[in-house]
């Protein structure tokens, strides 16, 4: 007897043999066709991992080109480490390809340090949703933001850099929120701009640092302009901490002399941070091609 | 052929795939996944993780794929694949808060009064009368009873001995068989 008809005559034997085998008969449901996709998630990771050896060729070649004395080895300088990448995948195709299955970026995996975890994702969302073509990927990083909420609207883990990381996701999600494609993100963002809003202190500002702060009033200015009302005056008192903050930015929003200019000038200085800054180290791989991409 | 000897030779052929699979053949993966994807599904939906099913059999796979040098043909395929779906839907179930409550509910394993007298002869079905199990009942009665697989081959997935694999099986058809009204008079 084999070992299978030994557990149902020991099924019979319980008297369960009659259930067991209306459980074997319930008809399975059909799902539909996965492989297609799975095959090409794999074959979008291949080609970053060949990406990833070009790369490592070249700085193998850059570091023999320095270490070894001219005349020695004659080895040809890389033109550009980044460049050899960037020939191999696009920008767009680069983060697709570095998504992790649950749909979030990491960026201790490509250089950068897994502290901008949240933000990082924020930033590479931002480069995909300027199109439709990448809709379910950005819905995937949705899902895992909520997934990972907390019913106070914080991001789980977001470590040290909790707020530069909350503020970034959040102006992501507002991002995704105001296409209009992804109106299932109404709770996430709903929730993390509460979340915000709960953690300004009485002056107005937030632990985090001044870049944290700025990220954080343009979810403000974002949400204000989507329909979330400036009821607690988070958005006013906000704008009234950077100007009194006496960062580089800050006499450019005074000057500003209406709420709707202040908004726009903190968008734009959003914008110019990150055109100053094309690469950054916490960020890593995800982070500079998030800013190619976009 | 009779049925077990389908099931040799359909072990022998994911074996031969797998190893195909380790050595870079995409196509032989691919015929992996067309051939368990509705299979995996379905015993994530029998688990009780009726959404996202799609999801998760992705990120299955897509371990599978990154396991795949790991593979020693030592034990069958399926035993493989189905401990990497299970740590896939553990991982899946805790990362989402809404799905973390259903895992608390499921994961307490305090011990259900034994008549469970508020369920008795609720459920219709044998189906549904696995809403009544704790989740490690479940996910044993699943493997062996709905998956098909032998007290061994399940004891490998979740891990733990037979005779527990055994015990867990009985004592869950024996909840349903309570919860389906079976014991009436």
């Amino acid at each position: 007897m084999n070992e299978r008809n030994e557990q149902w005559t020991e099924l019979e034997e319980i008297n369960c043999a009659q259930i067991a085998a209306q459980l074997r008969a319930a008809p399975e449901r059909v799902y539909g066709d996965i492989s297609g996709n799975v095959m090409r998630m794999i074959a979008r990771r291949r080609l970053v991992v060949r990406g990833g050896i070009v790369s490592f060729a070249a700085a193998a070649a850059l570091v023999a080109w320095i270490v070894v004395p001219s005349g020695v080895l004659p080895v040809e300088p890389p033109i550009s480490l980044q460049g050899l990448v960037c020939e191999e995948v696009s920008p767009t195709d680069w983060l697709l390809a570095a998504q992790e299955a649950d749909g979030t970026w990491d960026p201790a995996r490509w250089g950068g340090s897994g502290a901008y975890a949240y933000a990082v994702t924020g930033f590479a969302m931002m480069a995909l949703i300027s199109g439709e073509a990448h809709d379910a990927d950005v819905a995937r990083a949705i899902w895992t933001l909520r997934a990972g909420q907390s019913p106070e609207g914080q991001f789980r883990g977001a470590g040290d850099r909790l707020m530069l990381n909350h503020a970034i996701a959040t102006v992501a999600l507002l991002a995704a929120y105001e296409t209009g494609r992804f109106p299932e993100s109404f709770t996430v963002v709903d929730g993390a701009i509460n979340y915000i809003r709960a953690m300004q202190n009485a002056c107005g500002g937030w632990e985090g640092g001044h870049a944290a702060e700025l990220w954080l009033v343009d979810a403000l200015g974002r949400a204000s302009v989507l329909g979330w009302p400036d009821r607690g005056a988070h958005l006013r008192r906000g704008l009234r901490q950077l100007e009194a903050a006496g960062t580089p930015f800050s006499a450019a929003i005074a000057e500003a002399s209406t709420i709707s200019a202040k908004r726009l000038e903190v968008g734009r200085t959003c914008e110019k941070w990150i055109a100053a800054n094309p690469g950054i180290r916490g960020g890593g791989q995800v982070y500079a091609q998030s800013v190619a991409a976009r | 052929m009779d049925e077990e000897e389908q099931k040799a030779a359909s072990a022998a052929e994911d074996i031969a795939l797998m190893l195909q699979a380790r050595d870079g053949d995409l196509d032989a993966f691919s015929r992996l996944v067309e051939k368990h994807q509705q299979a995996i599904m379905n015993f994530f939906a029998r688990n009780g993780v009726y959404r996202d099913v799609e999801d998760l059999a992705q990120e299955a796979f897509l371990k599978l794929y990154r396991a795949r040098r790991r593979y020693k043909p030592t034990a069958k395929f399926t035993t493989f694949l189905y401990l990497i779906a299970r740590q896939v839907m553990i991982d899946g179930i805790r990362h989402s808060s809404r799905k973390a409550k259903l895992f608390e509910r499921y994961g307490q394993e305090a011990e259900q009064s034994e008549a469970a007298p508020a369920m008795r002869g609720e459920c219709e079905d044998a189906a549904a009368a696995l809403d009544v199990l704790t989740w490690r009942l479940r996910e044993a009665v699943v493997l062996v009873v709905m998956q098909g697989m032998t007290y061994a081959e399940a004891a490998d997935v979740l891990d733990i001995p037979t005779g527990t694999v055994k015990s867990r099986v009985s004592e869950a058809l024996r909840r349903m068989r309570i919860a389906m009204g079976a014991d009436r008079p």
